[in-house]
């Protein structure tokens, strides 16, 4: 039953506003601005800070904090009695003591300062308290922000950020020495610190103090001024103050012009299946800072390294501007027309030759939902080939199988609000700080202020390892087991949820049965996790009233990843985790758009939304639209084209967005098959390893020079704008999609990608109500999406996936998992890093990012460090049946014994983890075992360089504790809380009744 | 069979390509926007005869060193003063209600007027003259509005003496 709501007077009006909300939120949501330079961020919550003081009120004669103050009945407000008024001056002047108003000569003034905004709304007329410079000099040192201990009003926002919502736990504010200052870490220059370069503090500073280097001297139309006239200019300003109500006119001015130049421009980040949506600002060609939005869905104000500073591949002079054709051993640039009419007049040539089943289009899942569409239209439709995969082959197939086998929809089943609130989350396999940053936090946070438990299982010590309440260390690829054990505990305990499972989900007893041999015995001795280990999860699970599983590679990448995947659905509909807030399976998604490139059909077994091509009824539904008969026949996905190149099978193929020749497993072999080809054609943003094998090499365009949609880890399916044109000659893969299918006879006449949207909409039921007009701005929509509109963040409240609207349990048993053989004698794990963005073809054009983190390096434990007499800096060699690659070693307790890890960032082949991974492969969905490989090890050099910088943030030296402590502002000898001002003033300036 | 090649044949444009290109995309501008171009060449044309146009191109060759120079210059107590006046006078003026101020100004043209007929007479005025006149109702009407205007100035220097001795 919900509260009634309270009523109380404000202003003298009457408000009503739920219980327990402050005065603070029940003004701002009537729509009344309230002074509250600390409460401006709502991701970092109202009144948590306590620091500004500009948001006193008069509460039945008393003053108090309006962000702090609950509202109760026939409280009587005021924030406009004389009294209320000189306590926001007096909290204003005291934050202008720490910072000097210059504002139409700084790169802040765009309108949403929120220094600027509220003095101005408070009329500050003249510096009460003068301003004194601190003793700190600029910190210039990270390559991408800076902070002026100047300008800094020590508001600290940015501390709260980084301590509890990235919860990287870098910044403080040091209040006890004399002049107080933000700090990082122990005090030492940003570059040197801890920090992770997430952008979180420069997105909510409030002022100058931190900000991108991008903006400054280039935002404002007086900010490059020199120094020698600059500071005289403020000087001067300040000598003949004219009231600041006069400047803040020409600042806003100023701030109104900036409009003209400076484009903020709405986009969907290109990196990781997390889809933080966020403001690009620009002006002509450069990217001026991306800006995040409280609004936006998945990461409100949140945002990684990656797509806080890692654009810069966007204005590379490495990118493709024109199309290549190979002639003889070189490339030679060529027009549209010829690249086109050649790859036309080959793949036609090679159809009618060897059958249309001698084509093999390869997807990508970085490209849009449309230009997915519109590419297995292309195969389909045009080549008459379901051979057409996207590369979620490589990574997470295997869990959209494993829930289509039990709940029936291959995709999370709520959303990451689900994951903040859930009681206990469960994270099997995957490392969600570096692969899915902005989604970590979410959890980070929970768990340091919300009691949300934390279970994490990996090999490695990762960070969310390091935070868990339990980190368990499995033996590699037997995860499988210990869940499945859980599961039978959980049975064994009476501890089901019987009622659940009796309602809801069918196949119970024959499942049950199934688990026979997962004994708490048999587990422990797969797993090497005791059984005490395993029922204490167990327990955990039961405690909890809702459970979230999180999941990705370490999962997914096995012989066995599908029945893997399988059993973490079964555990969680055992225990009634499905369908209520804060439950679900949630399969983290690799690529932003690996959800989308399989939901918008670049399947070889389905059309979009999931529906099977053998289904007469579906595919007429497809041909019709299309006008044109479709092939029945399943094709073939990305592992088995390759192995059908190699079989003189396949004789062209078409791949775009995937650097399919570094990220494939066993690549020697990839290689092999690709020299194998006829007519091979490339379309990427860059020259990349893959194209080095292309027959033709065609340019196409970044998200940023395009319009689209791309559909997050959520389902959530967003939509970005047009930031700037194509580069050079280059063109949306869209746009050479249809021109390529009308170079071979078809006839389309898409306009925009809006109209493809429109047709994917009408075609498959899962995206009925999807449409441009509904994805304006920040809107969105999770999937399925009905056809007025209403869509389903959170899967399974009422039916389950299946006819019958009820889930199944799916029997799964253990895959042993691929050994090399007894000389190989290490394991080898591998993985993404944060700074860089798989191999790295985009981010390492980012100065900053190469300077964080140049290089792959080889993780090794101090206990094989010892054995082996190497250190942080020897070359080894490492060597699997597949391959060989030469690396660089860093110590490290992230791993364990013989285990090592290898990140993915290299562009270099011998670097690549790729040359030492096989071609076996998850037996139901042939996603490469990347995580299933042993090798040996030769020391090739005991010395050298850490191939990871001193400056990069996992030598750093983070400094734990929540927020920005005020308490410990309010207990320094110079500080006077505002009240008391207010009433010392009050009494001098003449309201007593005596001369002097 | 394609081995992997990282050869790329760059047609780099020759210099002269790419100025024959430039002209051409300019030459197409300037067809395009002739008649606004046109009015610009004659207001140039016009610029140059008076001889600004030569005093702009120094201004902005040396316009860090002016900039430099002239903030320095206005940087300066006098200059302080002279802009601090400026902006009181403005905020005087901003204060005042245009009805009454027009009616003093109306008043005082008219005063001003009288005067100078006045001046013109050059005869002596005697001290009965003098009295004679204060009982004239339009001197009286203007000396008891600038007896109240005494009045309201004495009072707020008063009080701004009273908080400066405190």
């Amino acid at each position: 039953m919900e509260e009634k709501n309270i009523t109380f007077q404000f202003n003298n009006e009457d408000i009503e506003a739920a219980p327990g909300r402050t005065i603070f939120e029940a003004c701002r949501d009537k729509g009344i601005f309230m002074p509250g330079i600390c409460s401006s961020q709502p991701d970092l919550g109202v009144g948590v800070i306590k620091t500004c003081d500009t948001c006193y009120v008069e509460v039945d004669g008393e003053l108090k904090r309006s962000c702090t103050t609950e509202i109760e009945p026939d409280m009587k407000v005021s924030s406009e009695s004389d009294k209320a008024k000189a306590a926001q001056l007096e909290g204003m002047s005291q934050i202008l003591k720490n910072h000097e108003l210059y504002c139409t000569v700084c790169d802040n003034n765009n309108g949403n300062c929120e220094v600027h905004n509220t003095a101005e709304y408070l009329q500050v007329d003249h510096q009460k308290y003068e301003f004194t410079s601190k003793p700190y000099a600029a910190d210039n040192s990270h390559p991408n922000y800076r902070y002026e201990p100047d300008q800094c009003i020590l508001c600290g926002l940015c501390v709260e950020a980084c301590q509890d919502l990235q919860v990287s736990e870098v910044l403080s504010i040091d209040w006890e020495r004399e002049e107080p200052r933000v700090i990082w870490d122990n005090d030492v220059p940003i570059d040197e610190s801890s920090c992770v370069s997430c952008g979180h503090c420069v997105t909510v500073c409030p002022c100058n103090a931190l900000m991108e280097k991008t903006m400054l001297g280039e935002a404002g139309y007086m900010t490059s001024m020199p120094k020698n006239i600059l500071e005289p200019m403020i000087d001067l300003t300040k000598e003949v103050e004219p009231g600041y109500q006069g400047i803040f006119t020409i600042s806003n001015i100023e701030a109104s012009m900036r409009e003209d130049r400076i484009d903020r421009t709405k986009t969907v980040c290109t990196y990781c299946g997390v889809g933080c949506s966020f403001e690009v600002w620009s002006k002509d060609r450069d990217i001026l800072k991306i800006q995040p939005q409280p609004d936006a869905p998945a990461n409100g104000i949140s945002t990684c390294v990656k797509g806080k500073f890692g654009w810069d591949f966007v204005n590379s002079e490495e990118r493709l501007t024109t199309p290549l054709i190979r002639k003889d051993d070189t490339f030679v640039e060529a027009t549209w027309d010829e690249a086109l009419s050649l790859i036309a007049e080959k793949f036609l040539g090679i159809k009618e030759q060897h059958g249309v089943d001698a084509l093999g289009f390869v997807a990508s899942s970085k490209c849009t939902n449309e230009e997915n569409y519109l590419f297995q239209k292309l195969a389909r439709s045009v080549f008459q080939t379901n051979n057409v995969d996207n590369c979620s082959r490589y990574c997470q197939t295997p869990a959209s199988a494993g829930l289509m086998r039990t709940v029936g929809i291959g995709g999370d089943s709520g959303t990451i609000k689900d994951i903040a609130n859930a009681e206990l989350v469960v994270v099997v396999g995957a490392n969600p700080s570096e692969s899915h940053p902005v989604l970590a936090t979410r959890i980070k946070r929970a768990n340091k202020l919300h009691d949300q438990k934390l279970i994490v299982a990996d090999l490695r010590k990762n960070e969310l390892a390091e935070r868990a309440d339990y980190h368990i260390h499995p033996n590699p690829g037997t995860d499988l087991v210990w869940i499945s054990a859980v599961t039978k505990y959980m049975f064994d305990q009476g501890w089901d949820d019987s009622e659940f499972l009796k309602g809801r989900v069918n196949n119970v007893e024959e499942y049950k049965q199934s688990l026979e041999k997962f004994t708490l015995e048999y587990a422990e001795e797969i797993t090497g996790i005791s059984k005490d280990q395993l029922i204490e999860i167990a327990t955990m699970i039961h405690e909890a009233k809702t459970t979230c599983i999180l999941w990705a590679m370490g999962v997914t990448q096995h012989i066995g990843g599908t029945d893997t995947s399988t059993a973490i659905a079964n555990l969680l509909l055992v225990t009634g985790n499905f369908g209520k807030e804060g439950t679900g399976a949630y399969p983290l998604r690799g690529h932003n758009n690996v959800q989308g490139a399989s939901d918008f059909g670049t399947m070889p077994n389905y059309f979009p939304g999931y529906e099977p091509v053998e289904n007469d009824e579906i595919r007429q539904r497809y041909e019709e639209a299309w006008q044109v008969e479709l092939p029945k026949e399943p094709g073939l996905n990305n592992h088995q084209v390759v192995e059908a190149i190699d079989d003189g099978q396949v004789k062209g193929m078409y791949l775009f967005g995937e650097e399919m020749a570094l990220v494939d497993s066993n690549i020697n072999y990839v290689h092999g098959a690709f020299e194998k080809l006829d007519f091979f054609v490339v379309q990427d943003i860059f020259f990349s390893k893959t194209a080095q094998f292309a027959d033709v090499v065609l340019p196409a365009a970044p998200s940023l020079e395009k319009e689209g949609t791309f559909t997050n880890t959520e389902r959530r399916i967003q939509r970005f704008y047009k930031v700037f044109d194509p580069l050079g000659n280059c063109k949306p893969d869209w746009e050479i999609f249809q021109e390529l299918a009308n170079k071979c006879g078809a006839d389309w006449h898409y306009e925009s990608p809006a109209e493809v949207m429109d047709e994917a909409a009408k075609l498959a039921p899962a995206f009925a109500g999807v449409s441009y007009k509904r994805l304006e701005e920040w809107e969105s929509l999770c999937w399925p999406v009905d056809e007025n509109g209403k869509d389903y963040p959170l899967l399974y409240e009422e039916s389950f996936g299946f006819p019958d609207g009820k889930a199944r349990l799916f029997a799964v048993d253990w895959s042993e998992p691929y050994e090399a053989g007894e000389e190989y004698d290490l394991h080898l794990n591998n993985g993404r890093l944060l700074e860089q963005f798989h191999e790295g073809n985009m981010t390492r054009k980012s100065e900053g990012i190469m300077h964080k983190a140049p290089n792959p390096w080889l993780e090794v434990s101090h206990e094989l460090a010892e054995e082996r007499d190497i250190k942080t800096g020897s070359l080894v060699r490492l060597t699997s049946p597949y391959g060989k690659v030469k690396v660089r070693v860093l110590v490290t307790d992230r791993v364990k014994g013989n285990e090592l890890y290898l990140p993915m960032n290299a562009i270099e082949e011998i670097q690549a983890v790729n040359k030492l991974t096989s071609s076996y492969h998850d037996k139901d969905t042939h996603t490469p075992n990347y995580k299933e490989m042993q090798v040996k090890m030769d020391v090739l050099e005991k010395d050298g360089d850490s191939p990871l910088p001193s400056v990069n943030f996992r030598f750093g030296n983070p400094q734990p504790h929540i927020g920005v402590e005020v308490e410990k502002k309010w207990e320094r000898d110079d500080f006077t809380s505002v009240p008391e001002v207010v009433e010392r003033e009050d009494v001098i300036d003449g309201k007593s009744d005596h001369a002097n | 069979m394609a081995k992997a090649i990282t050869q790329i044949n760059v047609q780099k444009k020759t210099e002269e390509e790419r100025q024959r290109q430039l002209q051409q995309d300019l030459l197409n501008q300037l067809t395009e926007n002739h008649q606004s171009l046109d009015t610009i060449f004659d207001i140039v044309d016009e610029l140059n005869k008076a001889g600004v146009l030569d005093m702009v191109k120094g201004f902005l060759r040396m316009r860090d060193q002016i900039g430099s120079i002239s903030i320095e210059k206005v940087n300066q107590p006098s200059m302080h003063h002279l802009i601090k006046n400026g902006f009181h006078a403005i905020e005087f003026i901003g204060k005042l209600e245009p009805e009454k101020l027009e009616k003093m100004m109306d008043g005082l043209v008219h005063g001003l007027d009288r005067m100078a007929k006045e001046t013109e007479k050059q005869e002596e005025v005697s001290m009965w003259k003098m009295f004679k006149l204060m009982r004239d109702p339009h001197v009286l009407t203007a000396l008891s509005y600038l007896t109240a205007f005494l009045n309201g100035m004495g009072e707020e220097l008063g009080t701004n003496r009273q908080q400066e001795g405190r």
